[in-house]
């Protein structure tokens, strides 16, 4: 408590870029602020309160899908683009983050360009290949992958502004799940799965498998995605997929799940998540 | 710093800290209805309205606050007139300490504005953010079914805003 000397609530991006790179470091975004709330850097004792600079709202663009950094999820969940967007997906994520008033504070940016190791959303983004539009002197678009890759985020500068982020348009016969697991409805997740596919005719074209919340970072599974592609669906490939990403991940383990419970959940969850993903009857809780 | 906004339909200025969260604030104003459970936006003890939205105020930073509509209980009835929600809590046997209360009649609140008339699923929903740890959910959650009830076939004397 009391390190925080001022929060600033600019009114153009121009001028939140120059507060923060005025603020040489000491100086964070605030968005929906759930976290900075609780625990501050210990460097920050600046906040530039970034809700008047009109980063707000959810729109399609040529078939893909604009949501503006500041929106809370509870805006997401709600907004009629999203939910016409891949069955709705994106709303059924934001809608399994932590609760109704957190979800009211919670920002979609927020959520995805300062990941904490329980953040939900990374994981749908990597899977659905998103862009995050970033603003300092220039606009730059940085991809899922780069943003989330080991060790990549020397990539986010002081001074960088996240404005918007961009889910690209899926290719035609294209559908997407994703499942957080949680001992309860609120907790912290113990495995997030996502899953963005493509199909040609019988066979899956493209496929995207991405786990949340076993790292600190979401990890898209490789060995899944090759098992999967060019191959008809069928329950025998997602068992032999999902077996694949449990068996090249490895979890991280902690006070309450060990590394053996969270591989196993892993292979439940890849292989129900494909299920749906493609169709086929397994029930999903 | 100063901050001056709009508390209960009356408008207030004081003096907080640059980090001070809007929790203290309310109760340094003397509305202590909005109570501190958790301090980190896990309980929804605090929860009060914030320009209409359900929000946990002990993690909403006051100087945010500036010009900004915040409701709290005290904003819905007083002892000798109380809400219609808060009368169906008391009703239905809903309070056992009373110490999530108050947040709990705000979701309700924040819950019946947007949808008069919610089923079973959906109070569970409007309510994941509150945690009674006295005993349970069930007599809370039809004290809000019947206030939806209540507010829904008395429009215009017994709902208040």
């Amino acid at each position: 408590m009391g390190r925080i000397q001022s929060i600033l609530r600019p009114e153009t991006i121009a001028e939140a870029v120059q507060l923060l790179r005025q603020g040489n470091g000491r100086a964070a975004v605030l968005a929906g602020g759930t976290s900075l709330a609780v625990r501050s850097p210990a460097n920050v004792d600046t906040l530039v309160d970034i809700s008047a600079l009109g980063l707000h709202g959810v729109a399609g663009f040529d078939g893909g899908l604009s949501i503006k950094a500041r929106t809370p999820l509870a805006h997401v969940a709600a907004s009629a683009a999203a939910q016409q967007f891949l069955d709705g997906v994106i709303p059924t994520a934001c809608n399994r983050v932590a609760s109704t008033p957190l979800r009211n504070m919670i920002t979609f940016g927020g959520n995805l360009f300062q990941p904490l190791p329980w953040s939900d959303l990374p994981a749908l983004m990597l899977a659905l290949n998103a862009d995050f539009v970033v603003t300092q002197e220039q606009t730059r678009t940085i991809s899922a992958d780069t943003l989330y890759a080991p060790g990549a985020r020397s990539i986010v500068k002081p001074g960088d502004i996240l404005t918007e982020v961009r889910i690209p348009a899926p290719p035609p016969d294209s559908r997407a799940v994703f499942h957080k697991v949680s001992r309860t409805g609120f907790d912290y997740a113990t495995l997030d799965v996502a899953v963005a596919a493509t199909m040609a005719g019988s066979t899956i074209a493209a496929c995207r498998v991405v786990l949340g919340c076993v790292r600190t970072l979401p990890i898209r599974v490789a060995a899944a995605e090759e098992e999967l592609i060019g191959k008809s669906p069928s329950p025998q490939l997602f068992a032999s997929a999902a077996a694949k990403a449990a068996g090249s991940i490895e979890p991280a383990h902690d006070f309450r799940f060990s590394q053996e419970y969270r591989r196993h959940l892993i292979k439940v969850w890849v292989r129900r998540a494909l299920h749906e993903t493609f169709g086929t009857s397994e029930a999903i809780r | 710093m100063k901050l001056i906004f709009t508390l209960n339909g009356e408008e207030r200025s004081c003096t907080i800290e640059p980090d001070e969260k809007l929790l203290t604030t309310l109760r340094n104003l003397g509305t202590t209805s909005p109570k501190k459970g958790c301090g980190e936006g896990a309980c929804g003890s605090c929860a009060v309205l914030l320009n209409g939205t359900l929000v946990n105020s002990c993690i909403t930073f006051a100087a945010t606050c500036s010009g900004a509509h915040v409701t709290t209980v005290e904003g819905l009835g007083h002892p000798n007139d109380p809400h219609p929600i808060q009368e169906e809590f008391v009703k239905a046997g809903a309070v056992q300490c009373g110490f999530c209360t108050p947040g709990m009649i705000m979701a309700t609140k924040a819950l019946l504005d947007s949808n008069p008339d919610p089923d079973r699923s959906q109070i569970m929903s409007a309510l994941d953010g509150n945690r009674c740890r006295c005993t349970g959910y069930v007599k809370i959650f039809e004290a809000v079914g019947n206030a939806a009830k209540r507010l829904s076939t008395s429009k215009g004397d017994g709902g208040k805003p």
